[in-house]
Formats: structure tokens, sequence, C-alpha cells
């Protein structure tokens, strides 16, 4: 297999960098929302926040375990990456000052 | 507590740009534009055509905000809007289903067929609206205008609209800007709008690859159309609990013609 270019191995971990964040901006979003449920009014046939709160949880667990499973999964890759590719990854870490 | 129309105007706009930002560097620039404007005009035309068909509306801030003791004539709560629909509902659906489609293509694997990825990140997205819509029902974000079988004061047809609305968009997305390719059965008619063999699009230039998928986008409204009906009128006319709980703006003879009134 040909070694990659350094320029290609930066670009694929600033890729996966921003797909990491992508993930952790989901789950964000997801805390977001269920705060919202927590303080809001109770849902249609809910009595109070709590159930809104555990709904939510229920709901969006297909979705949380998915994002979980994304974020470990390109954390692995960018681990993978590093390891193979010493020389590319802490200047993408460490910028130097300019 | 009444959270106003602003926080999610608010929320979603922050979201937005944080996303369209780290689209940008795992898709490029240019297929991240894409996807927007795809995004924009595919749920633009679909959520305004539900509006005008009476299945829901957002108008429920209309004629109520206040600023300065005084009521703002006319301001419906939303900061923009596209015709009927505020713009931060198809921007959100953006920032949603933009990541939803990438998780899908790691998790299934970039190899598998387009419909499997665009059905897994479907169902992705069916999970996470089940926690914001029914926060938007108590809030009167927007209002649920139809009969049908409703959960925690959302009809199931939003569901089933949620899911076919990413299944279609993400499938035709990875075909034509990812995988550069064409279907078969559209590649006679594409040929003679846009002259070149459309099954291959590795050659052209992404801005005409663009026009491919927006052209193919519309080709595929009635499709979308077709199938989210049919999913939901079966439902309805088996498991229809509620007639809608608010009247619409707009007469909703279309969801109740084939009911009996209640």
């Amino acid at each position: 297999m040909d070694t990659p270019a350094p320029g290609r191995i930066k670009d694929r971990q600033t890729a996966l960098r921003a797909e990491f964040r992508m993930g952790f901006f989901l789950i964000l979003l997801l805390a977001i929302h269920l705060l919202e449920a927590w303080i809001t009014f109770p849902f249609v046939g809910h009595q109070d926040n709590v159930q809104n709160l555990t709904y939510g949880l229920l709901v969006t667990a297909p979705f949380a375990l998915t994002v979980i499973a994304h974020l470990v999964l390109t954390r692995g890759d960018l681990r993978a990456l590093g390891k193979r590719h010493p020389q590319g990854s802490p200047s993408d870490r460490n910028p130097p000052a300019a | 507590m009444r959270l106003g129309s602003w926080v999610l105007d608010s929320v979603l706009f922050v979201f937005f740009l944080l996303m369209l930002r780290e689209g940008r560097l795992v898709l490029g620039r240019e297929r991240t534009s894409i996807f927007l404007w795809g995004s924009i005009l595919w749920t633009g035309i679909i959520e305004n055509a539900m509006v005008m068909l009476g299945g829901y509306d957002y108008f429920a801030y209309a004629n109520q905000v206040h600023f300065g003791g005084r009521v703002i004539q006319g301001y419906g709560g939303w900061v923009s809007w596209i015709l009927f629909v505020p713009l931060v509902i198809c921007l959100g659906w953006f920032l949603l289903s933009l990541p939803a489609l990438l998780i899908s293509r790691r998790i299934i694997g970039d190899r598998r067929s387009i419909w499997l990825k665009a059905a897994f990140a479907g169902v992705i997205l069916v999970s996470f609206d089940m926690l914001l819509d029914p926060i938007s029902v108590v809030n009167q974000w927007w209002r649920w205008t139809s009969p049908g079988f409703y959960l925690r004061g959302v009809t199931f047809s939003n569901y089933i609209g949620w899911f076919f609305l990413l299944f279609f968009f993400g499938a035709l997305y990875e075909r034509t800007v990812l995988q550069r390719r064409g279907f078969r059965w559209l590649s006679g008619l594409e040929g003679r709008i846009f002259g070149v063999d459309t099954m291959e699009l590795s050659g052209l230039e992404l801005r005409s690859v663009a026009r491919v998928f927006y052209f193919r986008l519309l080709i595929f409204l009635p499709v979308f159309f077709f199938c989210c009906m049919t999913v939901a009128t079966i439902v309805t006319l088996n498991f229809c609990n509620n007639w809608g709980p608010f009247d619409s703006v707009f007469s909703n003879a279309f969801f109740t013609k084939h009911l009996p009134p209640p």
C-alpha cells in the first residue's frame, strides 16, 4: 500500500476531528433538549416533568447510543492514524505559534 | 415554564453554524453547500405543502408577541420565514440530517447500499425528533391540525414523514454527490435535459453535479409524498385517536375527507 502524503494525512485528521466534534455537538443538542423537556410544561399525557425526562431518555436512546458509537469509532480512527503516521499528528495537535 | 419560539430559533441557528463549519471540514465547502441548498429546497417545498394542506402550522405566535408593552402586529414569533415555514425549521433539518448521514456511513459502512444507510440515518433522526416534537407541541412552536394516531400530542404521521424525508434525500445525496453515479430509470430523461450521461458523473464539475442532484430531488418529491401519504393514511385509518387538537389556518379537508367525523 502506498504511503499517503503528509498533506492527505493532515486532511484526514482534520476531517476525523470535525466528525468527532459533530457527534459532540449532537450530544450537546440532545442535552439542551432534555433540559428543555425538564423545565417546560409536562408533555401531553404526562403529569410531571420527571416523566418528560424519562420519556426523553427512552426515545432518544437509539440516537444517543449511535452517536456515542460514532464518537468511539472516530476516536479509534484518530488514534490509529496518529500511531501509523506519528509525524502527522503532533503538529496538528500543537500547531506552531504564529 | 413556557419556552418561546425564540429559544428554538436561537439554539438551532447556533448549532446550524457549528454543523456548517464542521461539515465543510468533512465533506468540503462545495459538497456541504450542495447539501445545504438541497435541504432548503427539499424541506422548504415539503413543509410548505404540508402546511398549505392543513397538516400543521407555525402560526401560534402570530399577533401574540409583545415588545415594550405593545403587540407586534403580524410577527409570527420566528426570525425569518420561507413562505409559511420558519427558515430555522429547514436549517434545523440540515444540522441534524448532515451528521446523521455521516454517522450512518461510519456505522453501517461506506460500501453498503445507499438505501440501507439512508434508512439507518432516518431512524436516528426519528429517535431525536420523538423528543423535540412533544416539547414543541406544549410550547406551541408548531401545532398539529390533522387527524391521526397521536402520541404525546404528536401525530405518528410526523415521524413517518421525518423518516422518509431523510431516507430519500440521503440516498439521492449519496448516489449523486458522493458516489457521482445515477439511476438507470432516470438516465434517459436526464440525458435529454443535461446533455450528458448521468450514470457516470465523476467527469463533471461539482456545479453540474449539484444541478443533477436538485433535479433528482424534484423528481423524487412525488415519490416521497406517495410513500409518506400511503403509510400515514394506513396508520390514520386504523389507529386514529385524535381529530386534530387545533383548527388549521388552511383547510385540512385533504386529511379529513376519508374519515368519519368525530
